[in-house]
């Protein structure tokens, strides 16, 4: 076994420890992104979203609907996802999430905004010719 | 013109009347550099037809408003479906065509009709699918492909039928005629890598693409015969099409780039003008990476809400295969290593395929970390990723081929300054281009969007500047190849035209 041989081994075992470093480390924080409770906390309420093409709203536990989603900072809010026609995706960039939302299904997920502020929710899966204009704001409230 | 040339001219054209010198041996024609030729030149039409609907892209999100929201979406999508099934697809099957059989020292395909056949059944593909002007991305996701209203859908589904059953008749051709035609002294262990790639991906595309046959044939039910395949409200799955369509589409990732890291594995150790270093390591990696392919389609999935434990083994196998592709950047660097260089067009353009080759693998492995793509799906930083390798890596590896085997092809020399003009043209444009997309998807610009925030603007005129400058090379690149082709200096030795026999390397089997 010539250098470049041992250099080409010392290459694949190196990236195959690293790569299965990276898939181990990922599992725990793929577990705790799915899990009903955010970090073992329950949720303080649940919002409806509904989407359709092109837009979204949003139902409150007190049956009032908005065009945008209003939250209180610090809040848990469990999302309740739906669509009425294709597949959308609820996106928030700021939170680092998207969901798909496939219709025929409710997607749960939970979110909680810490800083104030407007954020935009954007559509994130083709959904049809006006797919780009398909988003609205959060509002985080403080 | 010099007594000599006038000479090598009247050879060239004395020796047989090209193919396409009457429209029946055209029509007719079964050997197998002529379905070759042809099956290139389809490929490149559309490469153009492509590129120019990617300027419609471009143009749209650079001048805000000038291109309407369905212009938009028609665009990409024929875009994408071009630029696959129209340009890659056949390219690879025409590079297969012409060069496969001489590598194995064969006289020509195993079944040639059946090869004729394979072409023919292309260009009315081609014409359904234009005709059809799908506008619900390359994807065609359900269920927004089961109600996209009018022929357009079903059109381009027969289209799609058309090149999917050329695909599996190509590739039962390239698998009879590597396990039977081989001369003697061409085996396993020795045939040329090209051989080994273009072998590889027609396993790939016989067994994957029956997939696709299906898929598409239950979207066809559901939008003329009412059944409920991806239908919700008849019972069906929208995730249903996902599935299916991936175990497809994944492996035609592979089918897309794999006979290009064959041309690579070529052309780098003839412009090095050493052996390959690791022939086996090559080979094995390029059989490892088609079987691993098989298992990794869930990674388009990863935020459609299938359980955690499906998607587990799923990140591990997409993590996995990053090892034999890293294996391969390992060995074509190190054939370069001690070799005298020869920066000739081909060479040039094989260097900035593995570059490209290199920028998705590091790209590729954030995208395959779930935490991580629940920020990045379905942003700019996915289409970057796939462009470098179907653009960076694909298309430049099929830039190279031509330019390595044009006096192969055509007894001719190609314009070698006009060359060096589009790879500069094209690797500036390139790199411009998918590293400002890069740069948006961190920032979060969604994909398939005709309007955006303000914020992405600047990275959008560099992206559309970068696309301006690939589309002069592209432009380069044609006038170049048509006029060298029909009046190129000839070649001294069309046997070995890069005077390999001095450096004891050859191209061909004895």
């Amino acid at each position: 076994m010539n250098t470049l041989e041992k250099l080409e081994w010392a290459t694949i075992v190196g990236a195959a420890i690293l790569l299965f470093g990276l898939s181990f480390m990922a599992i725990p924080l793929l577990e705790e992104i799915d899990n009903v409770q955010y970090y073992g906390q329950d949720p303080d309420y649940t919002v409806k979203v509904t989407s359709f093409q092109w837009g979204w709203v949003f139902t409150y536990a007190d049956g009032h609907e908005s065009g945008e989603l209003i939250v209180g900072v610090g809040d848990i809010v469990r999302l309740e996802m739906e669509s009425e026609d294709v597949i959308h995706s609820f996106y928030v960039r700021e939170l680092g999430f998207k969901a798909d939302i496939i219709p025929g299904k409710t997607r749960i997920h939970l979110i909680k905004a810490e800083v104030p502020g407007e954020y935009w929710i954007q559509c994130a899966e083709f959904c049809g010719a006006y797919h780009g204009g398909m988003r609205t704001r959060l509002v985080v409230e403080a | 013109m010099e007594i000599e040339e006038v000479k090598k001219e009247q050879a060239i054209t004395k020796e047989h009347a090209p193919f396409y010198s009457s429209w029946k041996s055209v029509l007719f024609t079964t050997h197998h550099t002529d379905i070759g030729i042809l099956y290139l030149t389809f490929a490149f039409f559309f490469f153009f037809l492509g590129g120019a609907s990617s300027l419609i892209v471009r143009y749209a999100l650079t001048s805000e408003g000038s291109v309407s929201p369905e212009a938009y979406a028609g665009a990409f999508t024929l875009h994408g479906v071009s630029m696959l099934f129209l340009f890659i697809i056949p390219a690879w099957a025409g590079f297969g065509n012409w060069l496969v059989p001489k590598y194995i020292g064969a006289k020509d395909m195993y079944f040639p009709k059946l090869n004729a056949l394979g072409f023919w059944l292309l260009p009315p593909a081609g014409l359904l699918i234009y005709l059809g002007m799908p506008n619900v991305g390359w994807t065609m996701y359900a269920p927004l492909s089961v109600y996209s209203a009018g022929w357009g859908m079903d059109l381009t589904i027969l289209g799609l039928h058309l090149i999917g059953t050329s695909s599996i008749i190509g590739a039962i051709n390239f698998i009879v005629t590597i396990m039977k035609m081989k001369a003697p002294g061409v085996t396993y262990r020795n045939m040329p890598l090209m051989v080994w790639t273009q072998f590889t991906t027609a396993f790939l595309q016989a067994l994957a693409t029956p997939v696709l046959a299906i898929v598409l044939t239950l979207l066809l039910l559901d939008r003329n015969l009412g059944t409920g395949f991806f239908r919700p409200e008849l019972g069906g799955d929208p995730l249903l099409w996902q599935h299916l369509f991936w175990f497809y589409s994944h492996p035609a990732v592979y089918i897309f780039v794999l006979p290009g890291m064959g041309l690579v594995s070529q052309i780098l150790p003839s412009m090095s003008r050493q052996k390959i270093f690791g022939y086996s390591s090559i080979a094995i990696s390029t059989a490892l990476i088609g079987f691993l392919g098989f298992g990794v389609w869930a990674h388009h999935m990863w935020i459609t809400g299938i359980s955690v434990s499906a998607r587990i083994p799923f990140m591990f196998m997409t993590m996995a295969i990053a090892v034999p592709s890293g294996v391969k950047i390992f060995n074509w660097i190190a054939t370069m290593y001690g070799g005298k260089l020869k920066f000739s067009t081909p060479m040039l353009f094989c260097l900035s395929f593995i570059l490209s080759f290199i920028f998705q693998g590091v790209s590729g492995v954030f995208l395959a970390n779930i935490p991580l793509d629940y920020q990045l799906h379905d942003t700019y930083f996915v289409v970057s990723h796939l462009h470098y390798v179907l653009f960076g890596a694909s298309a430049q590896a099929a830039f190279a081929g031509i330019y390595y085997y044009f006096p192969y092809m055509t007894g001719r020399k190609y314009n070698e300054t006009l060359g060096m003009a589009h790879f500069l043209l094209t690797s500036a444009g390139l790199y411009t281009l998918f590293t400002s997309m890069l740069f948006l998807g961190l920032q979060g610009m969604p994909r398939r969007t005709y309007t955006y925030l303000p914020e992405f603007f600047t990275w959008n005129v560099a992206a559309t500047f970068g696309a301006v400058l690939i589309a002069v090379g592209a432009l380069v690149f044609g006038y170049n190849i048509l006029s060298s082709w029909y009046r190129g200096p000839p070649v001294a030795n069309k046997e070995d035209p890069w005077n390999l026999s001095k450096y004891g390397l050859r191209e061909w089997p004895e």
